[in-house]
């Protein structure tokens, strides 16, 4: 009996202490596992919130007929990038019942030809837009931002703003003094607030209206420690 | 004489031609800090390749050399079997064991009792009980037990205690679970008509292959014995493996005995016999048959005595500083020690996918993974198939045996750099082993992690072909841990006895 109880015993020991080796084993896996869970949480939690799109808003310079007249050709063609000078398009204008002038109109200022709908042959009459030149000077990008994540980038001396379409990350620097609050069409009002390019030279290459991704700064990401709170709050 | 393989396998010439080819290729991409991911982890994957490289490289050098120099065969040339006529020296044959199951040193004794030459057999048991005395007796054998203050050091000490009692001309070892064929003296005493052979060792032989992880560490032993053992007999390197071998008696005198140590005494024994310029020879045919380790306890105390000594002796008496050694026997004998730091290489394979499935991060730049793939996966497919490149057969049993044995290795080499003591357990041992846990808690907790690290991998996941690969290279690893961990479990007395009986009949 002695042996049996002593035996009995020991395979008692042999299970608690392999039993409690499982339980570290599975404590080390759980704390592990939810660490990785939290990081991998966060940093999904920081590229949806803190990427947002903007788009580049570039100064707009409209050629506007002077008087009536018809249009002869395109010299030009849309979207090329013109310098100061360049030839845009020609057109006729009946000076008086008798005189028709011929004349060629030229570019006023670098920047890229944007067709409207006029074709050559159509008349055009007084301050119609004939042609947009969006200049290569300034252009900005335009970002709504909510409160929150205005007040995030108001120390901020600069930020990154990636281009999808060049694969290219650009410098832009808030402009916060030109901030407008708008609605946006949402429940939750958001601020709109432009960005300038730190790098004139790669800004040019932007198209009027292409969408940039801008990332915010990290906000405060959530914690063991947070969670544990949560954990006793709740279970008070 | 016929000793070994003349013709080497296709599969094996494919292996010299593939293994500098896939090994430089990988080389190539991850020893160029451009690739460098991680700097940490980069840094430990360089080391674990440094190592595994070096040994796949060192493997390599063996086999091809043994090609190329086949005028070192010299292992029968001395053979005279007149010789062993005309003198009839004489022989002791000692049986150590301790605490074995006595069925299976009855099995041993029986084989020993027919052997066909004339012999005198010792049963030295350092065991706790005195039941292998009645054993002794029925086979005729000198029982000799070591009285308690005279029990230091563990195998051999035993064998020295008995060597005071015997004083035959040569002297042979069979361990309780190494049964020897009736001819296993008069095949081998031939060989010491040379009188600078002080050592004859033959392979080691599992029956019991049948069970999962003995198979497993029976094919890693197959290559040993199949190129590695020949090689090093090529350049008088061979060394004693601990069963299975004769020495001569004026050889073990003239070195004070086995060395005494507590692990791989064999192997500082075959080093102190080169170094007082006695040959070697190895033998290679079976001549003795034993049993592998069928269970996890009994599978790991053999590889932790192993790597243990492996490990004692490249930190204290590196066989590359023994000057007494020839250059060849110096390489081959530091080739053999190194083997064991592949722990650390192991380790690294078994963490890197685990740790980028959970954190993201990779030792390489994976910007492009696909180069890393392209890199990668002919050296992987390289060491993966090796025993088939060498063997011509590949079982699941050794890559799984291979990868858990990682586990003993690192134990054995944190005991070594911390000095801890070492207490001898014959593998066979009837003691049984209390906490299973204690031993697979490693590869438990790396399967663990590995399921865990598969979800948190592919939760939001980023990159997809990544993810993919770490989740299939994580799967397979701890698919192989798993198998090793369920076939070990599973329990070795429903047969292992009645093997024994089956060879007795």
């Amino acid at each position: 009996m002695k042996a049996i109880s002593s035996n009995m015993i020991q395979k008692l020991f042999s299970v608690i202490i392999n039993a409690l080796y499982l339980i570290t084993i599975i404590f080390i896996v759980i704390m592990v596992t939810v660490t990785a869970l939290l990081n991998k949480t966060n940093l999904a939690l920081q590229t949806k919130t803190n990427l947002l799109t903007g788009n580049v808003v570039k100064q707009d310079i409209p050629i506007l007929a002077t008087g009536s007249a018809t249009l002869q050709d395109f010299i030009v063609e849309d979207g090329q990038h013109v310098e100061p000078g360049d030839k845009l398009f020609s057109w006729s204008q009946t000076i008086n019942a008798t005189t028709i002038a011929s004349q060629t109109v030229t570019a006023p200022t670098a920047g890229i030809v944007k067709f409207t709908k006029l074709k050559p042959g159509d008349t055009v009459q007084a301050n119609w837009k004939i042609i947009d030149i969006y200049t290569d000077d300034g252009p900005r990008l335009l970002v709504y931002l909510t409160q929150d994540q205005y007040n995030s980038i108001r120390n901020i001396a600069n930020l990154q703003a990636y281009s999808t379409r060049l694969d290219q990350s650009l410098t832009v620097v808030p402009k916060m003094f030109q901030a407008d609050t708008v609605n946006n069409g949402t429940a939750q009002e958001k601020i709109g607030v432009y960005f300038d390019f730190r790098d004139a030279q790669y800004a040019t290459s932007l198209l009027q209206n292409e969408s940039l991704k801008l990332l915010l700064p990290q906000p405060k990401t959530v914690g063991v420690t947070d969670m544990l709170h949560k954990i006793s709050f709740l279970s008070q | 004489m016929h000793n070994r393989p003349r013709k080497i396998q296709n599969t094996a010439l494919l292996f010299l031609i593939l293994a500098p080819l896939t090994m430089l290729y990988y080389a190539s991409y991850i020893f160029n800090p451009l690739h460098a991911g991680n700097i940490l982890l980069y840094l430990i994957q360089l080391v674990a390749d440094t190592i595994a490289i070096i040994n796949i490289t060192t493997l390599w050098i063996t086999i091809l050399l043994d090609i190329i120099q086949t005028d070192h065969h010299r292992s029968g040339s001395t053979y005279d079997v007149q010789w062993l006529g005309d003198t009839q020296p004489t022989v002791d044959v000692l049986i150590p064991v301790a605490n074995e199951p006595l069925e299976i040193i009855a099995h041993t004794l029986s084989n020993v009792s027919q052997l066909d030459y004339p012999h005198i057999t010792y049963l030295l048991d350092d065991g706790t009980t005195d039941e292998a005395k009645k054993l002794a007796k029925k086979y005729h054998a000198t029982y000799i037990k070591r009285p308690q203050e005279k029990k230091s050091f563990a195998k051999s000490g035993n064998l020295n205690y008995g060597l005071t009692y015997c004083h035959g001309d040569f002297v042979a070892i069979f361990d309780a679970d190494h049964a020897p064929e009736k001819t296993f003296l008069s095949e081998l005493l031939p060989f010491f008509k040379n009188s600078k052979v002080g050592l004859v060792q033959t392979p080691q032989f599992y029956t019991n292959t049948d069970k999962f992880i003995a198979a497993g560490t029976s094919q890693a032993q197959e290559v040993f014995y199949k190129y590695i053992q020949p090689a090093k007999n090529s350049y008088n390197a061979s060394f004693c493996v601990g069963t299975n071998m004769i020495y001569r008696r004026t050889a073990l005198d003239t070195i004070g005995g086995i060395a005494l140590c507590d692990h791989t005494e064999d192997l500082l024994t075959s080093i102190r016999i080169h170094e007082n310029g006695y040959q070697s020879i190895f033998y290679n045919k079976v001549l003795a048959k034993g049993r592998a380790p069928e269970t996890i306890p009994a599978f790991f105390r053999q590889q932790n005595r192993w790597s243990r000594g492996g490990f004692l002796l490249f930190f204290t008496h590196n066989p590359l500083f023994l000057k007494s050694l020839t250059i060849d026997q110096r390489l081959q004998y530091f080739f053999s020690n190194i083997h064991y730091f592949t722990t650390f290489s192991i380790l690294v394979y078994l963490l890197i996918p685990i740790i980028y499935l959970f954190f993201g991060v990779y030792p390489m730049n994976l910007t492009y993974g696909q180069t890393w793939l392209i890199h990668y996966l002919p050296y992987f497919l390289m060491v993966y198939f090796m025993p088939f490149f060498l063997l011509g057969k590949l079982q699941i049993a050794t890559i799984s045996t291979s990868l858990a044995s990682f586990s003993p290795y690192l134990k054995a080499f944190l005991a070594v750099i911390l000095k801890n003591k070492y207490q001898w357990v014959a593998t066979e041992t009837q003691k049984k082993q209390k906490f299973l846990m204690n031993d697979i808690w490693p590869h438990l907790l790396i399967i663990f992690l590995s399921l865990a690290s598969v979800y948190v991998g592919w939760y939001h996941v980023q990159d997809i072909p990544t993810t993919l690969y770490a989740s299939i290279w994580t799967l397979i690893n701890s698919y192989m841990l798993f198998i090793f961990i369920v076939k070990g479990m599973q329990k070795e007395n429903d047969t292992a006895l009645e093997k024994v009986s089956d060879e007795s009949n």
